[in-house]
C-alpha cells in the first residue's frame, strides 16, 4: 500500500514545489518593479526614458489597477496568472502567451540538439582518452578546460568568421533551413561538453580502475570491453544527474546564441524584452523558463533513478 | 618442494617492481592439482601483487619478470595481451575481496556471470542462461532465477561473494586465485564461504588463497607460504608452518593472534631491550609495510617506569565498584524507507572499576549504537545510563559536559576523528587544555609524556595525522583519549582496521595502560579472539539484544545461548601454537 | 629470463586523475594569471597607446608590427585596449564573485547551522533562484533595476550565489555530522567551541577554491552582459564591450573580435586550472 502511494506523493510534492517556484518568481518581479523609485506605470512601459505616450501610461494604470492599493494589485495580478493570462507585451502589442507559444519550440529544439551533441562529444572524448593512456588524458583535460572557458558570444563570432566568412560553408544567420542550425548548436554544445566531459571522464577513469573492472579483466575482458560494458554507464551517471543543470546552462546560453544568429526563440525574446524593459513579457518568459527548468529537473531525477539502481534501494 | 609433473602452477623467481621500488622479490610457488596453497602476509607484503602478476594484471608501471611461469606446463611468461585474455577466466579464475565493489553495481549478477561464459566459451545464449542458473545453484544461492536478475547492491555480503565466486569458476579453471575472499564478512558467513572454497578444491582445481588471517588459512590450506617485504620467508605443509614455525616472522605473526592467548599475556614482541627490539624490526625491514621503525613497541617495563603525564588522583575507585551502568537501553531508528528499526533493545550491563567488558556481535547487531548511547552521543528511547552512580543519559548536554572527562573513546578509524587541520601536537594540546588552547609549545612537556606513554617519540608533535601509519594514528588517538584523565574508555573496534602484528601492539598497549591507570574498558569488537583476549567479562549481542553475558573464560568454555555457540563454531579455528 | 610488461593491461586512472601531468599547464596558468593581474594593476607599463585616443586615420588596421592586435573603427590600438581592459573586466568579475560568495556564505551557513525550518526555508529560496539559471536571473534583475555596470555586477553575483550556497550548506552539514565533531563532543567541548574550532574552519576552507574556480565564470557572464549592451557601455575598454563593438565589423575586421575574446578565454581558463590545482592540494593535504 505504502509502495503504491509513493509515486503519487512524489508527483504531488513536485507539483507543489513547481507551483511555489512560479508563485515566488511572479511575486519577486511584481514587488521588485514597485520597489524601484518612480512611476510603476512608466517602469512597466520600458522604464524612465522610454517616453511612453500619456495614453499608454493611462492604459497601463487602468489595466494593472495602479490606482488600487498595492495588495489588491498583487491579488489581481496573481488571479490573472492563475487563469493563464500573462497580459500583453507593450512593445510587440501582442498577448504574451501567444508570443511565447510561438518562440518556445525553437528554443527547445536548439537545447535538445545541443544537449545531445554535448553528450556525444563529452563521452567520445572521455572514451578516447581512457583507451589511449596518460598523454591523451592530459590532452582531453586541456580541451575540456578550454572549451568550458569559452564564452558563447565569442565562440559564435569565431565560428561565423571561420565557417561563414572564410569558408562560406554555413550561413551566418538563421535562414530557416537545417544547416542554419549547425553553428548555433555547436556554439551551445562545445562549452557544455567541456563541463560535462570533466565529470564524465573522471567517473569513467574511476570505473576503469575499480575492483569490478579488475574482476572483468580477470574474467578475460579486454580494455575496450571493460570500457563499453562497464565504464560507459558509470561515466553516463553524472551526466544524467547534471542534465537538469545542463538544460539551465543551455537556456542561459540561448539568450546570446539566438540573438547572434538571429534565431527566433525564448532567449532572444527575453533579451529584447529586457532591453526595452517590457515587464509583462519578461515576467512571462521568466515564468515559462522556470516551469521548463523545474520539469526538466524532475525528469532528470527520474532518469537518474532509472539509471542507477543504487539510488532506488538506498 | 615435491616437484612432480602434476603441478598446475609453477612459478620461479618472480620479481615485480613499481617505479624501481621492488614489491615482489624472487617468489617461487608450485601448486599441484586439487591442492590449496595459502600465501599469508600483512598489508604491503606483496602477496596481492604476486597474485595479480599470475594473471598478467600486476598494475600500471609494473616491471614484472620471472624465470618461469607455467600453467599445466604451458608457458605464460611470453604471452601477448590478447593471449592473456584467453587464459584469464578460462584457465585461471580470480576472486577478489569485497564483492560489493568487485561486481559492477549497475549490472545484474546474471550478466556478470554470463560475461565470463560469453568471453571464454562457445556456448549459445540459451545454454549460457541455463549455465548461469546452475552456477548460482552450485555456489549455494537460493532461487537462482530471481538472484540472476539482481544487482550486487540488492544482495547480502555473503550472497554477493557467492555470485563473485560463481563468475570466477564459471569455466572450471585449472587454477583459482582467491584474494582475501572472506575479509569483509561476518564470522558465520565467512565460515560458509570457506566451506564453498574448500569444495572447489575437491573438484580438482588448484587454489591459491591470499590472506592476512592465519585462522582462515589454517581451515582451508594444504600448504602455507609466509610472505613479508616481497619475499617468501617460510613455506611448507600448513600443520608444520603454523604448528612449529621456523622463521622469526612467522612466530611473530602467530604470537600476534589474540585468540589463544590468555587475558594479560602479551601479543607483540617480548619486552626486549629497546635496541634489540629495534634491530628485530629493521631486520624485517618494516614488516608491516606501513610501519616504520617508530612503530617499534615500547616495552611495557619502560612504560611503567616513566612518570605519568597527569597524576592519577589518589581516589581511584576500588576494583569492583560499578562505574558505568546501563539498564534496559532501547533505541529505534527509521530506515530510509520509513520502517522503524530497533537497533538496541533492552540492553543492560555493568562495568566495574578496572575491568574490561567485551561487547561482541556481528555487523548490525547494535554494538556501536550501544556505545553511542553510553557516550551520550545519542539519547536512549527507553532505559538509562548511569555514570559513577549518577544519571548520565537524558541530561542536557550542558550538565553532562563537566563530567565528560570521566569517559573517553577510541574509534576504529582514528583519522576521521581528528581535525585534519591540526598537527598531533595541537590535537593533544587541545585535549590537555580542555579545548582552551591549540598551542603545542605551551604543553610541550605534557604532550611529549603522553606520546611517550603510547610509545611514540616526541618529534611526532609536528606531524600531521595523515602522514602517520595506521598503528601510529591509533596510538595518537589513545593518547588523546587519555589526556583528560578518564576513568572509562569506550574502545569501538580499536584494532580492527590494522594488520595483525600492529593490532597486537595496540592491544598490548591498551592492556598496559589499563593496569597503569586502573581504567575500565567497554571493548567492542566483532572478533571473538580479540574480545576473548581483552575482556574480563563478555556480553554477546544479536539483533539489538544481549543474548548472553558472563565471565569471559566461562562464556567461551561453556556457552549457554545457541547464538553464542553458533558464533564460536563459525569462528574458524585459531592456529595451534 | 623473460619480461612480460603489463603496460597496457591495467592503467591506474586514480593516479592519472590525481596527477594528470597537468603540472606544466598549472605553471603556465599561474604565469598567465600573474600577467593579467599585472596588466590590471599597471596597464600603462604594457600598453604602448592610449586606449581611448581616437585616430580616424588609423581605423580598421589589420594586426601589424605597430599595432599587434590591429585597430578598431576609431583607430584605437586593440592591444592597448585589451591590456587596459584587464582592470575593469577582472574587477567586475571579482566584485560579482565577492557578492555571490558573500550572499552564499550568509544563506549556506544559516541553512547548515540553523534548525530544520531555516534549512527548509533557505532551501526553497535557493530553488527559486535555481529555477532561473545563469543569465536568466541576471536578465530579470536587469529588467527590474535597469542596465549599467553596477546592476550587471550585482546581477552576475546574484546568479552565482545559489550554486555556492548549496555547496557551502552541504559542506557544513557534512562536517557537522563527521566523527571529528563527535570526538570533540566526547571530549566535552561546548557547541560554540566545536563550531568555531572545527566546523567553520573545515567547512569554509573550500570557499577560496570556490572563488578561484568561479571568478572565470563571473568574468564570462559579466562580459556577456556587456556584449549584449546591458553592462559596461562602449567605448569603455572592457572586453565584453569591445566585443560588442567588434560585432558590427565582424565581416571586415576580425581582429576586433578575436583578441578581446582570447583575453576572456585566457582569464576563464586560468581560473579553472588554478582553482582545480588548489582543490587538489586541499584534498591531498
Amino acid at each position: 500500500m505504502a509502495d503504491q502511494l509513493k509515486p503519487v506523493r512524489w508527483v504531488l510534492a513536485k507539483v507543489l514545489g513547481a507551483a511555489f517556484v512560479l508563485w515566488a518568481v511572479a511575486t519577486l518581479i511584481f514587488f521588485g518593479i514597485r520597489m524601484i523609485p518612480g512611476d510603476p506605470a512608466e517602469a512597466i512601459l520600458g522604464g524612465p526614458g522610454s517616453q511612453a505616450s500619456p495614453e499608454a501610461l493611462e492604459q497601463v494604470r487602468r489595466d494593472y489597477g495602479l490606482d488600487q492599493p498595492l495588495l489588491a494589485q498583487y491579488a489581481a495580478q496573481l488571479g490573472r496568472l492563475i487563469r493563464g493570462d500573462l497580459g500583453d507585451s507593450y512593445s510587440l502589442r501582442m498577448p504574451v502567451a501567444d508570443l511565447i507559444a510561438n518562440q518556445l519550440p525553437g528554443t527547445l529544439l536548439l537545447s535538445a540538439l545541443s544537449l545531445l551533441v554535448a553528450w556525444l562529444l563529452a563521452l567520445g572524448l572521455a572514451g578516447w582518452s581512457t583507451l589511449n593512456g596518460r598523454a591523451a588524458g592530459v590532452v582531453a583535460s586541456g580541451l575540456e578546460i578550454a572549451a568550458a572557458a569559452v564564452p558563447h558570444f565569442w565562440l559564435a563570432s569565431v565560428l561565423i568568421l571561420l565557417f561563414s566568412n572564410s569558408l562560406g560553408w554555413l550561413p551566418p544567420v538563421n535562414t530557416g533551413s537545417a544547416d542554419g542550425l549547425i553553428l548555433p548548436v555547436v556554439t551551445l554544445a562545445l562549452p557544455l561538453a567541456g563541463f560535462l566531459g570533466q565529470v564524465m571522464r573522471e567517473s569513467m577513469l574511476a570505473a576503469m580502475s575499480s575492483p569490478f573492472a579488475l574482476s572483468a579483466r580477470a574474467r578475460g575482458e579486454g580494455e575496450s570491453g571493460v570500457l563499453f560494458r562497464h565504464a560507459l554507464r558509470h561515466a553516463a551517471l553524472p551526466g544524467i544527474a547534471l542534465s537538469g543543470w545542463a538544460f539551465g546552462n543551455l537556456l542561459s546560453g540561448a539568450v546570446v546564441v539566438e540573438s547572434i544568429f538571429a534565431r527566433p526563440g525564448l532567449g532572444r525574446t527575453l533579451l529584447n524584452a529586457v532591453t526595452l524593459r517590457d515587464i509583462p513579457l519578461v515576467t512571462g518568459v521568466a515564468l515559462v523558463s522556470a516551469l521548463a527548468y523545474v520539469l526538466v529537473m524532475a525528469a532528470s531525477d527520474v532518469a537518474e533513478r532509472a539509471a542507477d539502481p543504487r539510488l532506488r534501494t538506498a | 618442494m615435491n616437484s612432480n609433473n602434476e603441478a598446475v602452477l609453477r612459478l620461479e623467481n618472480l620479481n615485480v617492481a613499481f617505479n624501481g621500488e621492488p614489491a615482489v622479490r624472487g617468489v617461487s610457488l608450485e601448486i599441484p592439482a586439487g591442492e590449496c596453497l595459502a600465501l599469508v602476509g600483512e598489508s604491503g607484503s606483496g602477496k596481492s601483487v604476486t597474485a595479480r602478476s599470475l594473471i598478467g594484471l600486476a598494475g600500471t608501471g609494473a616491471k614484472v619478470s620471472a624465470d618461469r611461469l607455467e600453467l599445466s606446463g604451458r608457458n605464460l611468461a611470453t604471452l601477448s595481451q590478447r593471449a592473456w585474455r584467453h587464459v584469464r577466466g578460462r584457465r585461471i579464475g580470480f576472486i577478489l575481496q569485497d564483492a560489493l565493489v568487485s561486481l559492477d553495481p549497475l549490472r545484474t549478477i546474471g550478466r556478470e556471470i554470463d560475461d565470463a561464459l560469453r568471453l571464454g566459451s562457445e556456448y549459445s545464449r540459451r545454454d549460457r542462461a541455463r549455465r548461469v542458473l546452475s552456477l548460482l545453484e552450485d555456489v549455494g544461492l537460493d532461487n537462482p532465477a530471481q538472484r540472476a536478475g539482481q544487482r550486487s547492491g540488492e544482495l547480502s555480503g555473503g550472497m554477493r561473494q557467492r555470485a563473485l565466486i560463481a563468475s570466477a569458476i564459471a569455466l572450471d579453471p585449472e587454477l583459482v586465485i582467491a584474494d582475501e575472499p572472506t575479509t569483509a564478512l561476518d564470522a558465520t558467513v565467512q565460515a560458509q564461504i570457506l566451506d564453498l572454497l574448500a569444495g572447489l578444491r575437491e573438484r580438482g582445481s588448484a587454489m591459491l588463497l591470499i590472506s592476512h588471517d592465519l585462522a582462515v588459512v589454517e581451515s582451508v590450506a594444504d600448504r602455507v607460504a609466509v610472505m613479508t617485504d616481497g619475499r617468501i620467508v617460510e613455506s611448507g605443509p600448513a600443520a608444520q608452518v603454523l604448528g612449529s614455525p621456523s622463521h622469526d616472522y612467522t612466530r611473530k605473526l602467530l604470537r600476534a593472534v589474540p585468540a589463544d592467548h590468555a587475558r594479560g599475556t602479551r601479543l607483540s614482541a617480548s619486552p626486549a631491550p629497546a635496541g634489540q627490539a629495534a634491530a628485530h624490526v629493521s631486520g624485517q625491514a618494516a614488516a608491516a609495510g606501513v610501519s616504520g621503525a617508530s612503530e617499534a613497541p615500547a616495552g611495557p617495563a619502560a612504560v611503567r617506569q616513566r612518570p605519568l603525564p597527569v597524576r592519577v588522583p589518589a581516589g581511584r575507585p576500588p576494583a569492583g565498584t560499578p562505574v558505568l551502568q546501563a539498564a534496559g537501553l532501547t533505541k529505534s531508528f527509521r530506515t530510509p524507507d520509513k520502517k522503524p528499526f530497533t537497533a538496541v533493545d533492552g540492553v543492560s550491563f555493568e562495568l566495574s572499576a578496572g575491568e574490561t567488558l567485551g561487547l561482541v556481535g556481528e555487523s548490525g547487531s547494535g554494538k556501536t549504537t550501544a556505545a553511542r548511547l553510553v557516550l551520550g552521543l545519542a539519547e536512549p528511547d527507553g532505559g538509562e545510563v548511569r555514570l559513577f552512580g549518577r544519571p548520565w543519559s537524558g541530561l542536557p548536554e550542558r550538565e553532562r559536559r563537566s563530567r565528560r572527562t570521566l569517559i573517553g573513546a577510541v574509534y576504529q578509524d582514528p583519522l576521521s576523528s581528528f581535525d585534519p587541520r591540526l598537527t598531533v601536537g595541537q590535537l593533544l594540546a587541545d585535549a590537555l587544555s580542555g579545548g582552551r588552547s591549540l598551542n603545542a609549545k605551551a604543553h610541550a612537556a605534557d604532550t611529549a609524556r603522553l606520546l611517550d606513554l603510547v610509545g611514540l617519540p616526541a618529534r611526532f608533535t609536528a606531524r600531521g595525522p595523515r602522514t602517520l601509519s595506521g598503528g601510529q594514528r591509533q596510538r595518537v588517538a589513545i593518547a588523546r583519549a587519555l589526556a583528560p584523565k578518564p576513568k572509562i574508555v569506550i574502545c569501538d573496534e580499536p584494532a580492527s582496521a590494522l594488520d595483525v602484528s600492529v593490532q597486537a601492539q595496540i592491544l598490548d598497549l591498551l592492556d598496559d595502560l589499563q593496569r597503569e591507570f586502573g581504567l575500565s574498558y567497554l571493548f567492542i569488537s566483532h572478533d571473538l579472539g580479540v574480545v576473548r583476549h581483552m575482556s574480563d567479562r563478555v556480553a554477546v549481542m544479536q539483533r539489538g539484544r544481549i543474548v548472553e553475558q558472563g565471565p569471559a573464560e566461562q562464556l567461551f568454555a561453556s556457552p549457554q545461548h545457541a547464538y553464542t555457540r553458533q558464533l564460536l563454531a563459525a569462528a574458524v579455528h585459531p592456529p595451534r601454537t | 629470463m623473460s619480461i612480460f610488461s603489463s603496460r597496457r593491461s591495467h592503467r591506474d586512472p586514480a593516479l592519472a586523475a590525481r596527477f594528470p601531468g597537468l603540472r606544466g599547464l598549472e605553471i603556465a596558468a599561474a604565469a598567465a594569471a600573474l600577467f593579467l593581474v599585472f596588466a590590471a594593476c599597471f596597464p600603462t607599463l604594457l600598453a604602448p597607446f592610449d586606449p581611448l585616443a581616437i585616430n580616424p586615420a588609423d581605423a580598421f588596421q589589420a594586426p601589424s608590427a605597430a599595432h599587434w592586435f590591429g585597430t578598431d573603427e576609431s583607430g584605437r590600438d586593440i592591444y592597448s585596449r585589451v591590456v587596459h581592459g584587464a582592470r575593469p573586466s577582472l574587477l567586475i568579475g571579482a566584485a560579482a564573485t565577492a557578492i555571490g560568495l558573500g550572499l552564499a556564505l550568509l544563506l549556506g551557513t544559516a541553512a547548515g547551522l540553523g534548525g530544520r525550518w531555516l534549512d527548509f526555508g533557505i532551501g526553497r529560496i535557493l530553488e527559486v533562484l535555481f529555477a532561473l539559471p545563469g543569465l536568466l536571473l541576471a536578465l530579470v534583475f536587469i529588467a527590474i533595476a535597469g542596465p549599467g555596470i553596477t546592476t550587471s555586477v550585482v546581477a552576475v553575483g546574484l546568479s552565482t550565489a545559489p550554486g555556492y550556497a548549496r555547496i557551502i550548506r552541504g559542506q557544513i552539514a557534512q562536517v557537522r555530522s563527521s566523527p571529528m565533531v563527535e570526538a570533540a563532543v566526547v571530549l566535552g567541548r561546548s557547541p560554540a567551541r566545536v563550531l568555531g574550532r572545527h566546523i567553520l574552519p573545515n567547512a569554509l576552507a573550500p570557499v577560496f577554491v570556490l572563488g578561484t574556480l568561479g571568478l572565470g565564470q563571473a568574468v564570462v557572464w559579466a562580459s556577456s552582459l556587456s556584449f549584449l549592451g546591458l553592462g559596461a557601455p562602449p567605448p569603455a575598454a572592457e572586453w565584453g564591450a569591445m566585443l560588442a563593438a567588434g560585432r558590427t565589423y565582424l565581416g571586415t575586421a576580425w581582429w576586433m573580435t578575436l583578441f578581446p575574446g582570447l583575453a576572456i578565454v585566457l582569464a576563464a581558463a586560468c581560473s579553472t586550472v588554478l582553482g582545480r590545482a588548489l582543490q587538489r592540494r586541499a584534498v591531498s593535504r
